[in-house]
C-alpha cells in the first residue's frame, strides 16, 4: 500500500493486460483456498506444505500459513536430531526468501524469531544475515530488533555493541537507529562515568550533516550526566557554562558563514539547545541566573520565525511551559 | 513533492469521492487486491467503515452482511480472526469489536468467551502475546487493553503491570518501540500513548519530551513521518496526531500545513488518499487522512476519539457514565 504510483491507472485499455491479471487473481485464489482447506484439515503432507511456501513466498504476510508450518513443525522438531535440524533449515531458508522480497514482514520476522527459538541453529550465521541486511537498509527497526533479539540470546558484551553501534554511526552520522542503540549502551557501558557522553555532543556539534534528532542525544547525554555522577551545584553549572560557551560559538560561526540569516535550519539546533541550557541553569540556580530568563525568551521567539512549522511549541516553551531538558535533570 | 499554494480540486476534502471509493472498494471482490488482503480485511472493513462514519456516509455500506460476516469470524478460542478463513489475532479482535461498536452490535457476541482470550494472551510482565504464538508487541497491548474498554471489563486484567511494560519500552527520545530497547516509532507511540491513558497512567511518560520529539516528525511539506530522517506518509496523520491530542499537544504542529498535505493527497478523479501525492489511493491511507482532518475539526467531519480511534458519539454511547472523549 505504499509506494505505489497512481499513474498509469492499472490495468486501463490492454486487454492483454487485463487478461493476465486475471489469470493473476485465479491463480492466487485458488493456491490460497487449497492451502487453506488442506491446512485447516490438518494435512502437512509435503505436497500441501510446498504449496503454503510457494503462497508465502508470493505473500508472506498470511500469518495463518506461517501457524500451521508451525505446528507442523513442531512435530518434526519431537523428533530431534538431524531431522530437526534439517527441518529448520529449510524453514529459516524460507523466511530467508520472503524476507528478501519483503524484509518488513512482520509475521515472517516473528516465524524466524520463533526458529531460532528452537535452538537448533546457529547464531552466528543469523548476525550475519542480519548485519547484511542492516547494511541493505540501515534503518529497517525489524531487523535491528532481530539484532536485538539475538544479542540478547549470545549474551553480547555491550562494549561489542556499542563498537557496532559506533561503526554504524561512523559510516553514517544520521543513522537515528544506531543513536538510539548507542544511548541504551552507555547507560550499560560507563554507567559510573558518563562523561564520554561529552564526546558526542560534540561530534554531533561539528558535523554539518548532522540531522535534527541526533541533536536530542547530547541533551539526552547532559541529562544523564547529571543524574548519575552526582556532582555538586558549582561543578553542575560549570558544566552547563561550558556547553552554552560551545553553542554560542557555534552560533557565531553560522552567523559568520551566511550573515543574511539565510541559514534557518543551522542555527535551530544551536539556538535550541542553548534555549533549552539557559533553561535548566535557571533552574539548578535560580538566584543568579535572574538574566538569563530574557535570553531565553528572545532564543524562542527566533526560533518561531525560522522554524514556523513548530511556532505553537515554542510559544508554550518561551512562557516555560514546554521543557524538553529540564525535567529528570532536576 | 512540495505542496502547491493553489491545490485545485483537492481544495476541499471530497467527501462524497472518498465515500465512492470506499464502497467501491468493499465491492470490488474479484480483483487481486481483495485476494491478497484476505488476512487483513477485518482491519480493512474496520478502516472502511470508520472513514465513512466520519464523512456521514455510513449508511452506504450493508450493515447486516458485514455484521454477520465479522460473526463469522470469531473462533473457538474467542478471538476473532483476519477473516472466516484466518486464525484468532489480538490485531483482528480489536477491529472485529470496534466494528460492532460502530454498528452498536456488541451484544451480539458473548463478551466473556473475548475476555478470556484477551486476557489469556497476557504474560507475567504485563506484555501481550499477538496469538497463541508468542509474538510480543507494544501494539497488542493496545488492542488488549481496547478490547477491554469497550466490553468495559477493564478489570479483566492487569493494566497496572500492562502499563509497567509499556513504560519499560520508554526510549531517550521519549518515544517507544515494539519491546523493550527497540528504537521510538510513531505508530508503536500511539499505541503506548493510547495504552497508556487507557490503563489510566500517563505520568509515566515524559509529555514534552515526547510531544517535541512527536511535532519534530512534521515536515517541509506539512505531513508527518515515523521517525526521523524518514519521508512523510499521510498515515502519520493518524498515528502522531492522535497522540499528541491524547496528550493535548495538538497545536505543537502547523495544522494548516498538515491539512493541506492531506488534501494534496486525495485522488480527484477516483477518490481515496494516499501515502504521497499521486500515489494510488487506498482504504488505509483514506481512513487516516478522514481521522486526522477529523481530529483537526476539519468542517463537515465526524469527530473521532482519539484514544478508541472511534467517532466520539460512538465511543460515548459505550461510556454513559463517562463523557467522551477521555483526551482533549
Amino acid at each position: 500500500m505504499h509506494g505505489r504510483p497512481r499513474y498509469p491507472r492499472p490495468n486501463t485499455g490492454d486487454p492483454q493486460k487485463l487478461q493476465a491479471a486475471e489469470q493473476r487473481v485465479q491463480l492466487y485464489s485458488r493456491l490460497t483456498s487449497t492451502v487453506l482447506k488442506r491446512l485447516q484439515a490438518g494435512q502437512y503432507d509435503k505436497e500441501t506444505l510446498d504449496l503454503a511456501a510457494r503462497l508465502l513466498e508470493q505473500n508472506p504476510e498470511v500469518y495463518t500459513v506461517w501457524n500451521h508450518r508451525k505446528r507442523a513443525l513442531l512435530a518434526t522438531l519431537s523428533k530431534g536430531g538431524d531431522t530437526a535440524a534439517e527441518a529448520v533449515k529449510a524453514e529459516l531458508a524460507l523466511t530467508q526468501r520472503a524476507l528478501e522480497k519483503h524484509p518488513k514482514s512482520y509475521a515472517t520476522w516473528h516465524h524466524r524469531r520463533w526458529l531460532v527459538a528452537q535452538h537448533v541453529t546457529s547464531l552466528q550465521q543469523e548476525v550475519d544475515l542480519v548485519n547484511r541486511l542492516l547494511e541493505a537498509d540501515e534503518r529497517n527497526f525489524h531487523g535491528w530488533g532481530y539484532r536485538q533479539f539475538l544479542m540478547e540470546l549470545m549474551q553480547a558484551a555491550p562494549e561489542d555493541e556499542e563498537a557496532y553501534a559506533a561503526a554504524k554511526i561512523d559510516h553514517n552520522f544520521s543513522n537515528y537507529s544506531a543513536w538510539h542503540l548507542k544511548t541504551r549502551l552507555l547507560k550499560k557501558v560507563h554507567h559510573q562515568s558518563p562523561t564520554v557522553t561529552l564526546d558526542d555532543l560534540i561530534s554531533a556539534k561539528s558535523s554539518a550533516a548532522a540531522a535534527a534528532e541526533e541533536r536530542l542525544v547530547p541533551f539526552w547525554a547532559l541529562r544523564q550526566e547529571l543524574e548519575l555522577t552526582g556532582k555538586n551545584k558549582e561543578e553542575i553549572v560549570s558544566l552547563l557554562q561550558q556547553e552554552v560557551a560551545v553553542c554560542k560559538d557555534i552560533l557565531e560561526l553560522e552567523d559568520t558563514a551566511a550573515p543574511d540569516g539565510k541559514a534557518a535550519s543551522s542555527i535551530k539546533w544551536p539556538s535550541l539547545t542553548l534555549a533549552q541550557l539557559h533553561e535548566l541553569l535557571c533552574s539548578v540556580a535560580p538566584s543568579s541566573f535572574d538574566n538569563e530568563q530574557t535570553d531565553v525568551r528572545l532564543l524562542y521567539r527566533q526560533l518561531q520565525d525560522i522554524d514556523q512549522l513548530r511556532a505553537g511549541f515554542y510559544t508554550d516553551a518561551s512562557k516555560g511551559s514546554a521543557k524538553i531538558l529540564v525535567q529528570s535533570a532536576t | 513533492m512540495a505542496v502547491p499554494k493553489d491545490l485545485g480540486l483537492r481544495a476541499e476534502l471530497l467527501t462524497a469521492k472518498h465515500a465512492a471509493f470506499i464502497k467501491n472498494f468493499a465491492e470490488s471482490t474479484s480483483n487481486f487486491e481483495y485476494f491478497a488482503t484476505e488476512h487483513f480485511r477485518m482491519s480493512g472493513v474496520y478502516w472502511g467503515l470508520t472513514a465513512m462514519c466520519l464523512v456521514g456516509h455510513l449508511e452506504d455500506m450493508d450493515e447486516d452482511e458485514i455484521v454477520s460476516w465479522v460473526l463469522q469470524s470469531q473462533h473457538e478460542n474467542g478471538g476473532f480472526g483476519g477473516s472466516p478463513r484466518h486464525d484468532s489475532h489480538l490485531l483482528y479482535t480489536l477491529s472485529a469489536l470496534q466494528i460492532l461498536a460502530l454498528y452498536e452490535k456488541l451484544h451480539l457476541i458473548d463478551t466473556e468467551k473475548v475476555i478470556s482470550y484477551v486476557a489469556g494472551l497476557q504474560q507475567p510482565d504485563g506484555s501481550f502475546s499477538g496469538d497463541e504464538w508468542g509474538e510480543i508487541d507494544t501494539r497488542f497491548t493496545y488492542c488488549a487493553l481496547l478490547c477491554c474498554a469497550l466490553l468495559q471489563r477493564q478489570e479483566a486484567v492487569d493494566s497496572v503491570q500492562a502499563a509497567r511494560y509499556i513504560a519499560s519500552c520508554r526510549n531517550f527520545d521519549g518515544g517507544f518501540g515494539a519491546r523493550p530497547g527497540m528504537e521510538s516509532h510513531s505508530g508503536q507511540v500511539f499505541t503506548c500513548v493510547g495504552a497508556l491513558a487507557l490503563a489510566d497512567s500517563l505520568h509515566l511518560l515524559d509529555r514534552d519530551l515526547l510531544c517535541w520529539w512527536l511535532c519534530e516528525r512534521q515536515t517541509e511539506t506539512g505531513g508527518l513521518n515515523g521517525r526521523p530522517e524518514k519521508r512523510e506518509d499521510v498515515c502519520y496523520s493518524w498515528w502522531c496526531l492522535s497522540a499528541l491530542s491524547i496528550l493535548g499537544r495538538l497545536h505543537w504542529i502547523s495544522q494548516d500545513a498538515l491539512t493541506r498535505y492531506i488534501l494534496f493527497c486525495q485522488d480527484e478523479e477516483e477518490g481515496g488518499i494516499s501515502d504521497h501525492p499521486e500515489d494510488m489511493a487506498d482504504v488505509f491511507h483514506t481512513f487516516f487522512g478522514i481521522a486526522g482532518l477529523s481530529l483537526m475539526g476539519y468542517p463537515g467531519l465526524e469527530r473521532i476519539d482519539p484514544t478508541f480511534a472511534l467517532p466520539v458519539r460512538v465511543v460515548r454511547k459505550l461510556r454513559p457514565a463517562k463523557s467522551a472523549p477521555i483526551s482533549t
